[in-house]
């Protein structure tokens, strides 16, 4: 098991850190480019609700981003340090016909997404004891043997 | 360190053109929905967002392309959309934003499909 850890700033944009640093383990683990596509989206917008949500866009925070690569998966924590109370209980699906619509404002995806392109994401109890952790952990493909 | 979006218009026969160069996201709002609006404002009905030159959009910049589309579609005008990658097309699937505009793998496309 290895671990690498990355601190970053609460603003929007330093998500492409987190981004350069999952792809750079999910391709030294072997990963398909898809599965590594997905990785990058599923950390951007968990780093992005770190900061928005989690930290409520206060500058003096930080996001911790932790990625454990074990040999069949890579688990990707990402901490905020809880500036706007608890995280979501439930994952609500984007109403788009509601926001075409005009009823609802565009947005509320990144959850939804991240859920669909991982293997499994759930907040977990921080281990910083204060703030929300948001787990992701997606798995190795088998890979295929020669015949 | 956000790579900031510009964007370039061009006027086909078909349809007005709105590449979008840099990061897709919530930064890009104004650009894109002031591309859209100077478009419109010149005559066009029919605007092709061209996805091919951005590496990165997140669903913030997902956002802004579904409130142009929402704009366009009150407005009677039509809105096509050409390039994105594989993922992001896949993406565009999940959130269902492929249900509400049309999408082709490439401008060519794009503009052939008017005729």
């Amino acid at each position: 098991m290895r671990t690498i850890e990355l601190k970053i700033p609460s603003e929007t944009g330093y998500e492409k850190l987190a981004m350069t640093l999952a792809e750079q383990c999910a391709r030294i683990m072997g990963f398909s480019d898809s599965r590594v596509e997905d990785v990058k989206t599923a950390v951007s917008e968990a780093c992005i609700n770190a900061v928005e949500h989690g930290n409520a866009s206060d500058v003096t925070t930080k996001v911790f981003v932790t990625m454990t690569m074990d040999d069949d998966r890579l688990a990707i924590d990402v901490a905020d340090e809880g500036r706007s109370g608890p995280p979501p209980t439930e994952v609500r699906t984007p109403d788009l016909e509601a926001q075409f619509a005009g009823f609802e404002t565009p947005g509320g995806m990144g959850l939804f997404v991240i859920k669909a392109l991982v293997d499994e994401a759930d907040f977990v109890e921080p281990e910083l004891g204060f703030g929300s952790q948001f787990r992701m952990v997606i798995h190795l493909e088998p890979k295929e043997t020669p015949a | 360190m956000s790579s900031a979006i510009h964007v370039q218009i061009r006027r086909e026969p078909a349809a007005a053109v709105i590449e979008l160069h840099g990061d897709v996201n919530s930064d890009g709002e104004a650009a894109v929905k002031g591309a859209y609006e100077q478009v419109t404002a010149d005559g066009a009905s029919t605007v092709l967002l061209d996805l091919s030159h951005t590496q990165y959009i997140n669903t913030s910049g997902i956002s802004v392309l579904i409130t142009v589309a929402m704009t366009a579609k009150k407005a009677g005008n039509v809105i096509l959309v050409a390039g994105a990658s594989p993922h992001y097309k896949k993406v565009f699937d999940l959130v269902r934003f492929s249900s509400f505009v049309t999408m082709f793998d490439t401008e060519a496309e794009a503009l052939a499909s008017l005729g």
